[in-house]
């Protein structure tokens, strides 16, 4: 049914990060967690397999005296994004012919 | 676990997402403005009893705006502060930031050309310009922020500064009252600042 949809996009918590980032600038680790309510661990597997695919930048620095993780999404992740919400639509559009 | 859902579901996702991020951007944006605009207010309203106390020819009462560079240390230790607690950044942000700090720029590189050309051409007529010319640029600023944030009482506080800008002039050629456009500054700081900022603040809460 979605085989034309990107696999490592049509999954709810890589979408939500995705989502996420396309509409800020960057966004550090603590507020990806909160707005996806994801635990730690499930946000670190899932953003470590969109970095791997160059969809997100993953920034580790320090904030004062705390290690912050910031996320930005690419450009390459920017094209897949706007693929995967194009096929979504085109989806839509034959379901409802 | 990895969960796969349908076309409907994925778009909802999206769209719940982008609106999170987007009610973000709004977030505690009125407490510079209404600083800037009580302080501002409040000088303009100062300079104006200074002139009617000490006369309009006293250098020593323009020295009032020297306490606007404090305000400037103060914004800036309160930004840093904000940017330090901030998880997250929008591209909004960074533009409205952009474009505040063109403004202060711009200020400083009217009124160097102002006071420059007042010297060279030995004419305290360009002071007359000053208010004017500051209401304008503000006027500007608080405009395009309130089209950028889609808050319409900045984009009417904006109308209020251009206006205001106007009456300045206007002011300067007709009116007798000494330091009128400290008054018309005074009014359009409340108008456009301190009431926008005071009415986001309470859309926030």
């Amino acid at each position: 049914m979605f085989k034309d949809l990107n696999p490592l996009l049509h999954v709810q918590q890589r979408l939500a990060i995705m989502s996420i980032l396309i509409s800020v600038e960057e966004a550090d680790f603590s507020y990806i967690k909160e707005k996806t309510a994801m635990t730690a661990g499930n946000l670190s597997s899932h953003t470590d397999k969109l970095s791997s695919a160059g969809y997100i930048d993953i920034i580790k620095g320090m904030k004062g005296k705390r290690p912050r993780t910031v996320f930005k999404i690419t450009s390459a992740g920017i094209d897949a994004f706007e693929e995967y919400v194009n096929s979504i639509k085109t989806y839509i559009n034959r379901s409802s012919d | 676990m990895e969960k796969e859902y349908t076309e409907q579901e994925s778009l909802q996702l999206i769209t719940e997402m982008i609106n999170a991020a987007r009610n973000d951007m709004q977030n505690g944006r009125g407490d510079l403005v209404i600083l800037w605009g009580y302080v501002i207010a409040s000088l303009a309203l100062g300079n104006f009893a200074l002139i009617q106390m000490l006369g309009v020819h006293n250098p020593l009462i323009y020295l009032i705006w020297t306490l606007t560079i404090p305000l400037f240390i103060i914004s800036a230790i309160i930004e840093s502060r904000k940017e330090r607690r901030t998880k997250v950044k929008n591209r909004i942000t960074s533009i409205i930031a952009s474009l505040w700090n063109g403004y202060a720029i711009t200020v400083c590189v009217a009124l160097t050309m102002l006071y420059a050309g007042a010297a060279i051409f030995r004419s305290s007529e360009i002071y007359a310009l000053i208010n004017p010319l500051i209401l304008s640029l503000t006027g500007l600023a608080i405009f395009v922020t309130g089209r950028i944030f889609r808050f319409k009482p900045f984009v009417y506080g904006g109308i209020v500064f251009w206006t205001g800008a106007i009456v300045c002039i206007l002011g300067s050629g007709y009116m007798y009252i000494q330091g009128f456009h400290f008054i018309v500054s005074a009014i359009c700081m409340i108008a456009g600042f301190i009431v926008p900022g005071h009415l986001l603040n309470r859309k926030k809460e």
